[in-house]
């Protein structure tokens, strides 16, 4: 009994170690590419592709110099409030009509209406509402982030085992009970997949909105990199734009291990 | 037809019961289909007496579980009434214990934190539900598991679990769904064994559905075999076996033969091909 307790325990540590060599390995795909790109551009389309080593320098440039801190600043600031208040809508309703069948019923078609209406398309009219400020970019994040978060709590609610729900009640659960220690927990998985893929949305939404009107952001400053032909600080910018998805995505899923951390005991069946 | 049927009723002492725990009282039920209305329980009268095992055997889909569903007041019958404690049941019953087909574990919970559940919600402090849960386990024999994720266990284990989970709280009334059901030969017998044994320290009311003859006889102090669809009560037998009851030679107690006999020729009729 006792060996068999051990073999449970060591398994989570023997995937980490099969997985080191993960990450080696996806560091020499990137080189491998990184190498590529360096090699291939001539001098001829230098001014189209730029080259790593002008990207990196650029780079070093911009954070010493200090110039791209505002944009980051700025940029970071609408994913943030925009996520939040989308993620806080999208948990809220998906609530709501994942628990109710009636309320579901009756705003369904408004909701598929509304998902299929092209979000960035209304980036225009929210600039117009708004303004050239970031109000008009965070109501975008908002919209961006609302939709993939809703419908995934939405979806991870229609699919909790109801006969765990109802044997919590008979349990003597309270509803708040049930929401907190069954509901909620039972729907992590797919709540945690909403608010993952919802990151690079909110990320977009907010470039998006700064390439159609604004004088500070990151998107502004790849557009602006654009129209003045400065290949390296375009790369540039969306070399910050990745890291700051990777940034926030890290976040989340340190998040997520800690809630569904239960996930990772799978696969060692025991026998009695 | 039924009538002809009906009147074996050994315990007829039990149907006059005075304050039985659980009583059907002329039970019908009804499911609504588009096609046509389905006639899941009808006229379905017996008492479950108190610190008793009974047993309800029927061919499946004659609506076991909707007894289960009935009393736990998780379904509401079309006419009759199911008296708890000589109440009608007209909400969710909070004082049964309900253990489904399925294991139906918290898969986020550790085991110990599984069997502690009904415990927290009912705000016990931390170091006293961990330690009757720790009893819990070792009483089912899952000591050293504690700490362990359901998709770690074996099915037996899980079942164990999901014993323990309601036991611990102590509900008047156990359901217990087919719970052997998926369980090899082996392990079946060890939780037969497992659950007679607490039985007999705690006499907890238990009201188990099965389909196994066997399994019905070993366990039970009283049988009610239903109809196939619809699900109607063709008899009652008391279990003439003596406890304590040795499961794992459950054929060589007396008494096992004639009465196995006696309840295999009137199940037999229920099945869909007659054997011989």
């Amino acid at each position: 009994m006792s060996t068999l307790k051990q073999k449970s325990q060591s398994l989570p540590r023997s995937r980490r170690r099969g997985d080191l060599w993960l990450v080696p390995l996806q560091v020499g795909i990137l080189v491998v590419l990184l190498v590529a790109w360096q090699l291939s551009v001539s001098a001829k389309n230098l001014m189209f592709f730029s080259r790593p080593t002008l990207v990196a320098e650029k780079l070093y440039e911009l954070f010493v110099g200090g110039e791209i801190y505002r944009h980051v600043v700025v940029t970071m600031t609408e994913v943030l409030i925009g996520y939040a208040l989308g993620a806080a809508l999208g948990l809220g309703l998906g609530f709501v009509l994942g628990r109710s069948r009636l309320l579901s019923k009756i705003f369904q078609p408004f909701i598929i209406g509304l998902y299929s209406i092209p979000k960035i398309a209304l980036a225009p009219l929210f600039i117009v509402w708004f303004g050239l400020g970031m109000e008009s970019k965070i109501a975008v994040v908002v919209l961006a982030t609302f939709f993939l978060v809703f419908f995934n709590t939405y979806s991870g609610l229609l699919n909790v085992n109801e006969e765990l729900v109802q044997l919590a009640r008979l349990m003597k659960a309270t509803w708040a009970q049930t929401i907190w220690r069954v509901i909620l927990p039972a729907s992590a998985g797919q709540i945690f997949i909403g608010l993952k893929t919802a990151v690079p949305y909110a990320v977009i939404g907010a470039v998006i909105g700064e390439y159609i009107g604004s004088d500070e952001g990151l998107g502004h400053f790849v557009l602006y990199s654009s129209q003045t032909f400065d290949a390296p600080a375009l790369f540039a910018g969306i070399v910050v734009l990745v890291f700051l998805v990777f940034t926030l995505n890290f976040v989340l899923s340190v998040i997520e291990t800690r809630v569904l951390g239960w996930r990772n005991a799978s696969g060692a069946t025991l026998q009695l | 037809m039924l009538e002809r049927l009906v009147p074996d009723v050994e315990a007829g002492s039990r149907a006059t019961d005075p304050q039985p725990l659980v009583r059907f009282a002329d039970v019908r039920l009804v499911f609504e289909a588009a096609a046509a209305d389905v006639v899941a329980l009808d006229g379905v009268t017996f008492d479950v007496p108190l610190g008793q095992i009974t047993t309800v055997i029927g061919p499946s889909g004659c609506g076991k579980t909707t007894l289960l569903r009935l009393v736990a007041g998780l379904t509401r019958a079309s006419a009759g009434r199911v008296l708890y404690k000589g109440e009608a049941v007209a909400a969710l019953n909070t004082e049964v214990g309900y253990i489904t087909q399925d294991s139906n574990l918290f898969p986020w919970l550790t085991t110990v934190e599984n069997v502690e559940f009904p415990l927290a919600l009912r705000g016990i402090s931390k170091p006293e539900r961990r330690e009757r849960a720790m009893e819990w386990l070792q009483l089912v024999g899952l000591s050293g598991f504690e700490s362990n994720y359901p998709n770690e266990l074996s099915g037996g284990m899980q079942k164990r679990v999901s014993i323990a989970r309601t036991l611990i709280y102590e509900p008047d009334v156990v359901l217990m769904d087919e719970p052997f059901g998926a369980l090899d030969a082996q392990t079946r017998m060890m939780l037969h064994h497992e659950l007679l044994q607490i039985w007999s320290r705690q006499h907890n009311t238990i009201l188990f559905i099965t389909h196994d003859l066997v399994e019905a006889i070993t366990l039970s102090d009283h049988i009610v075999v239903m109809t196939k669809r619809p699900g109607r009560i063709s008899a009652q037998y008391q279990v003439p076996l003596q406890r304590p009851r040795n499961v794992f030679q459950i054929f060589l107690e007396p008494h096992f033969d004639e009465f196995y006999a006696k309840l295999w020729n009137h199940f037999k009729s229920e099945l869909p091909v007659q054997p011989d």
